[in-house]
């Protein structure tokens, strides 16, 4: 069986019956004021909130949270290095170079800074990830007015997902068991067929689920009824406390000029 | 090559949103248009979206044996057309900001500007142009044009978040390098892959792609209206043609105006350029030397007589080997006792049977 850590963690956690607003509200205000903050400060203190609220307040597992960043934070790494260097031209301010290349402390700030802030912003939306399945995000993309269509096509997307991804790990297993992968030639045949076959499988599918729907009366949506939560006003007040005092901090340093 | 949460800052993250919008707007009406005549496709372009989330979330061998994630973007453009893209590109992002935390929030519209509109509109271009080449070519080239056009779009709009101390070029440069390192070779494999999977795909889904138009068009040009591509095909050369001459009288219009002062008025760019340099840095020693000069200026103009020569030699030799086939391939459609008033049907019927 196909396994998503994030969306497994969202389905299992504490969190799940909570409001999507609530979980929405205090995720996106982090996010938000992570991702416009310009101070170093704000933005690890954010990071500080998403990750402590995400393990102890939302009880996500400490392992399944680890593997979900360490990607992302690897792109992260990567994306900084350019910006922490400098190539070629006469800069000011070097502490290391290596022919045209050249390691300045702006340039390092900055790639800190760039760092500190992706990282922050990771964590807020990975608080919203974990707490809340993709269903009751869809429920409430809906209720916001995003295209009925485009909804429609995300939630047929997710319903398909774990089967065809079911279906990626049998090929590729089987594969495996026949030397599929021996070389870089042989891998890349068998990729190819994977690729092909997995998207027959698809369509099959597809159109399995639309010959059965027909049969019901399938006029082109997929609706159900949505759970009904209640929203928490303690909850919202909090969060809507914490995300405006480190919104105020950002713009209060902001205006000052504190780095 | 996903932009990570909140990577950009926050002016440059809301202009690439405001940027990609349109396309992902544009992409929504096709699909509803789409839907209202055959509500079924709602569950096929589900499937595909399925489908693209999977593909990303595999790892593809690479040639030095480390592996990384296929875009797939040059796939989805050739089957579902770039503005669909757009749209399924959005919710496929969408996912993977959710489910694994790749990319974000925050940097959705760049990487939808990227991976969803760049890359797929770059591959389909490529794919429509070699319109006479090989299948696999044009597969090869979407594949590959797709992939490379997505990471330069990404390092561009890194490289405008994060000018460093040598401004947009330099920077550039940099995230084009660093890049490169993973990408070049990703976006060969990419294409090797996808000439591979659409072999695949026509032994197990032949009809379902022809129903989408991918393999041929004969189904749009049916026998009676044959004549007219031909006719097509020389007015959008006259008009290119055209086009070419209206451009450089407005060149050479402007050129002229904006440089009477300055005595010499086609001056090229490089020496433009290096005059620019020299006004604005004046400290400034070109760190590189030519490994080859000319011993003289006849020397110099003689090599670039050869250079043109050459180049004109091949041009020639290509252009008339292709007329020299057209004749014959026109004259044996003529000996053939069938009365086929164009040849180019016979040829384009006699493609597919080739290839499979």
């Amino acid at each position: 069986m196909a396994r998503f850590a994030l969306d497994e963690a969202a389905w299992s956690g504490p969190w799940r019956l909570r409001s999507t607003g609530e979980k929405a509200l205090l995720s996106l205000g982090l996010l938000t004021v992570a991702a416009t903050s310009r101070s170093l400060w704000v933005s690890l203190v954010v990071l500080a909130v998403a990750v402590s609220t995400a393990l102890f307040a939302a009880r996500v597992p400490k392992r399944t949270y680890a593997l979900a960043v360490v990607g992302p934070m690897t792109f992260v790494a990567v994306g900084a290095i350019p910006i922490a260097l400098t190539f070629g031209g006469q800069p000011t301010d070097v502490l290391a170079s290596l022919g045209p290349v050249s390691l300045t402390s702006t340039g390092l700030y900055a790639a800190a800074a760039v760092a500190v802030r992706s990282a922050a912003a990771m964590a807020a939306m990975t608080l919203l990830a974990a707490t809340t399945p993709m269903v009751d995000l869809l429920a409430g993309l809906r209720r916001l007015r995003v295209p009925e269509v485009l909804v429609d096509i995300a939630g047929l997307v997710y319903r398909m997902l774990f089967t065809l991804m079911d279906s990626v790990l049998a090929v590729r297993e089987a594969q495996a068991a026949r030397l599929g992968f021996v070389d870089g030639r042989t891998a890349r045949r068998s990729m190819g067929l994977m690729a092909g076959s997995v998207l027959g499988r698809a369509w099959q599918r597809s159109r399995r689920l639309e010959e059965g729907l027909r049969g019901r009366g399938y006029a082109g949506s997929l609706r159900t009824l949505p759970r009904e939560t209640v929203v928490s006003v303690p909850f919202m007040a909090v969060s809507g406390l914490i995300v405006t005092a480190l919104a105020a901090t950002s713009i209060l340093f902001a205006l000052r000029g504190v780095a | 090559m996903h932009i990570a949460e909140g990577f950009l800052p926050p002016l440059h993250a809301a202009a690439w949103t405001a940027v990609a919008a349109p396309f992902v707007i544009h992409g929504t009406r096709a699909i509803s248009r789409t839907i209202k005549e055959h509500p079924e496709a709602t569950l096929l372009l589900g499937a595909a979206g399925a489908f693209t989330f999977v593909l990303s979330a595999i790892k593809l061998p690479s040639v030095t044996g480390s592996s990384s994630h296929p875009t797939g973007t040059g796939l989805g453009a050739v089957i579902f057309r770039p503005p669909v893209m757009a749209a399924l590109g959005t919710i496929v992002l969408l996912f993977q900001a959710l489910l694994l935390a790749h990319g974000g929030l925050t940097t959705l519209g760049a990487n939808v500007f990227s991976m969803a509109v760049v890359g797929p509109w770059v591959g389909y271009a490529a794919f429509r142009l070699l319109g006479r080449a090989p299948f696999s070519v044009r597969i090869f080239a979407a594949m590959a044009l797709a992939n490379l056009a997505t990471y330069v779009m990404t390092a561009t709009q890194l490289a405008l978040a994060f000018p460093g101390q040598n401004g947009f070029v330099g920077a550039w440069s940099a995230f084009l390098g660093i890049f490169a390192i993973t990408q070049v070779p990703l976006a060969v494999i990419e294409g090797l892959v996808g000439v591979l999977i659409f072999k695949a795909l026509r032994s197990w889904a032949g009809p379902e792609l022809s129903a989408l138009g991918v393999f041929s068009r004969r189904r749009d040009t049916p026998a009676p209206r044959s004549r007219r591509p031909s006719m097509r095909k020389h007015a959008s050369t006259l008009a290119i043609l055209l086009a070419i001459v209206a451009l450089f009288a407005v060149a050479m219009v402007l050129g002229t105006r904006q440089s009477t002062g300055d005595g010499e008025t086609f001056i090229g760019t490089d020496s433009a350029a290096t005059t620019h340099i020299e006004e604005n840095h004046p400290g400034y020693t070109p760190w590189f030397q030519t490994i080859f000069e000319p011993s003289s200026g006849e020397v110099e103009s003689g090599l670039f007589a050869l250079q043109a020569a050459l180049g004109a030699g091949a041009l020639g030799f290509v252009l008339g080997t292709m007329r020299e086939r057209r004749r014959q391939r026109r004259s044996a459609a003529d000996d053939s006792s069938r009365p086929v008033s164009d040849p180019e049907p016979a040829c384009d019927a006699a493609e597919p049977q080739s290839r499979g």
